[in-house]
């Protein structure tokens, strides 16, 4: 490998890191947020089953494009990967609601359709292949301008949704009975929890790849839990700690010359390692 | 047992009936001409291998592609329809230069049929006879990337180069048929004739550009033997190494690099990712120039060198 920039030198660039960094943070803030949900609830390979189903949307799209003669909007990869997540989720939250046996399995054949779809599928689309590896292993160093529009309206969107229906969002995730008993809609607000966390997914899935998309959605949130008092908190910080690993990691990339997707995950994994001894501190003071 | 078996076994007689029927049909087939099945079976492992292969064999050759055009060569699924092919091949034409080493090693086992093994008489490696760019001159290991110890095995982009395959593959379509030999030399000739005629007009039309026109930005190490054929400067990769996916700070290098030079064109294959490529050229205000892997279905092998070059020449004189 050749030597990485300096810090000077990275903002001096700015005008060709703007977009993928700025993307890095707006889906690590997103996901972070979500990733609460995902690692108090027990279903951390959630994301992991989920990217996995995205990928496989976006072959089945490709090849729709390639063999079916499908074009515009019914071409879209996002649309795809939207799709197939969104089933993939269905499957998982209304397969699983008996036993958490019975969810881990499912998460499980969820996990293998996408990968083995995706395979199967890629065999008709070898032209596409590359496109699809990109987007399973996170080599997204570049991000194109529709990309970073496409992940901030998301960011924007579903972001402001779970500002306004946290209370509800978390009264469903950790006190179904009591969610009833007060009158919520436990039902709706459970499916849409898992609507915006199937969207966000396949969406970052695309844009930024599966590998920085399965850690943002599970390493923030395991330090923000870790720190937090309370869960309105745990989402705030979980939401600026997978931004601060989004941007940072692009940046740890272009100074040490990593690949994006494994320097994003590394410094998750670093905040998520940090947040125990953190924790211990502030549980002491 | 022996009562459940007699209904099936036809009475003599009926044998005797049938005879003459079945005579008859057998001496209609025989008499029919091979118009389906070619003299030589040939099993190409790239499309470029495939479309020369064509050209030298004419109407004598059946050619099938084992890689389509819009895969990357490095990369083919060793599925088991293409061990069939294999199994029915009388030659076996590969790149070399471990181009293929990946992926075909399997398959020619699985196939078996002993001629076309390697070093077998229906074994023809196409880089054994062409000039090789890009041999290392020190030793190689993986740190380097997808570094090819016999040098760059991306020769298939070259006409210069396509006209030493063509002569020593009709050399050996002759040795495997003999009866059509005087076929495969008369294509073999006039598809040199043309090569040499198209080689020769298309770098005089690239010489006419200034130098600074003829730099451009290759995104994998997979084109020198294209641009070494028409006079182009290839300043950088945007894989850092070949096989290497690019980090920031190499994109921030290239970048430099394209602004100091004034480089606006990218030039890459269909098969590797197009978003660092694109976000570079628009950068500098340039295009990404995206080839065809491979001879696309239908077309010849110069309609594909062509096309290339007049998407490359337009591009450096946009």
């Amino acid at each position: 490998m050749g030597e990485g920039l300096t810090v000077e030198q990275f903002f001096e660039l700015w005008e060709l890191f703007r977009d993928a960094a700025l993307t890095g943070a707006l889906a690590g803030g997103l996901l972070g947020l979500l990733g609460v949900y995902v690692v108090l609830r027990r279903m951390v390979f959630l994301s992991a089953a989920v990217s996995q189903a995205a990928g496989l949307g976006v072959a089945l799209t490709f090849y729709a494009k390639a063999h079916l003669g499908f074009a515009g909007l019914m071409a879209s990869p996002t649309l795809g990967s939207a799709l197939l997540t969104l089933i993939a989720v269905g499957i998982i939250v209304r397969g699983g609601r008996d036993t958490p046996a019975r969810r881990d399995g499912l998460l499980g054949v969820v996990w293998l359709l996408g990968a083995a779809g995706t395979l199967a599928v890629g065999t008709r689309i070898v032209q596409d292949l590359a496109d699809i590896d990109a987007l399973l292993f996170g080599t997204a160093v570049a991000v194109v301008p529709e990309d970073v529009t496409l992940v901030a309206w998301t960011a924007a969107l579903i972001g402001g949704l779970h500002l306004w229906a946290h209370r509800g969002f978390a009264a469903v995730s950790f006190d179904p009975d009591g969610a009833r008993v007060r009158g919520l809609p436990a039902r709706a607000l459970d499916w849409t929890l898992f609507a915006t966390l199937a969207v966000a997914v396949s969406i970052c899935t695309r844009v930024i790849g599966a590998l920085p998309t399965f850690a943002f959605s599970v390493l923030p949130a395991l330090a923000a839990v870790r720190l937090a008092p309370n869960v309105p908190r745990a989402l705030m910080l979980a939401a600026l700690l997978g931004a601060g690993c989004g941007f940072g990691g692009y940046l740890l990339a272009s100074l040490y010359d990593l690949p994006v997707g494994a320097a994003q995950t590394l410094l998750g994994l670093t905040v998520a390692a940090l947040a125990a001894p953190l924790g211990w501190l502030l549980d002491r003071r | 047992m022996e009562t459940a078996l007699r209904p099936l076994v036809p009475a003599p007689s009926a044998l005797l009936t049938a005879l003459p029927a079945l005579l008859a049909a057998t001496l209609a087939l025989l008499a029919t001409p091979n118009i389906a099945r070619a003299d030589l079976q040939v099993v190409a492992t790239l499309p470029d291998l495939a479309a020369i292969a064509r050209e030298i064999g004419g109407e004598h050759v059946t050619v099938t592609a084992l890689a389509p055009p819009s895969q990357d060569p490095h990369y083919v699924d060793p599925r088991p329809n293409l061990i069939l092919p294999l199994n029915r091949a009388d030659l076996l034409v590969v790149n070399g230069l471990e181009l293929e080493v990946g992926w075909l090693p399997p398959l020619q086992v699985a196939a078996r049929n002993g001629r076309i093994q390697t070093g077998g008489e229906g074994y023809f490696d196409a880089s054994a006879v062409v000039r090789r760019l890009g041999v290392p001159q020190s030793k190689v290991d993986r740190a380097m990337g997808d570094i090819h110890p016999g040098g760059n095995p991306h020769f298939l982009l070259d006409p210069r180069a396509a006209r030493q395959i063509a002569a020593a593959l009709a050399n050996r379509m002759v040795k495997l048929d003999p009866s059509n030999s005087a076929a495969y030399r008369a294509n073999a000739s006039a598809f040199d004739e043309a090569l040499a005629t198209f080689a020769r007009a298309q770098q005089a039309r690239f010489a006419a550009l200034s130098a600074e026109q003829r730099r451009v930005v290759a995104y994998h190490a997979s084109l020198v033997y294209l641009f070494d054929w028409l006079g182009l400067i290839e300043a950088e990769t945007v894989e850092p190494r070949p096989g290497i996916a690019p980090t920031p700070a190499h994109v921030a290098r290239v970048l430099s690099l394209m602004k100091q030079q004034g480089i606006r064109v990218v030039v890459q294959e269909a098969y590797y990712p197009q978003k660092t490529s694109q976000t570079l050229t628009r950068l500098v205000g340039g295009r990404v120039v995206v080839l065809p892997g491979g001879t696309p279905d239908g077309k010849r092998y110069l309609q594909h060198l062509q096309g290339i070059a007049d998407a490359l020449h337009a591009a450096l004189t946009q």
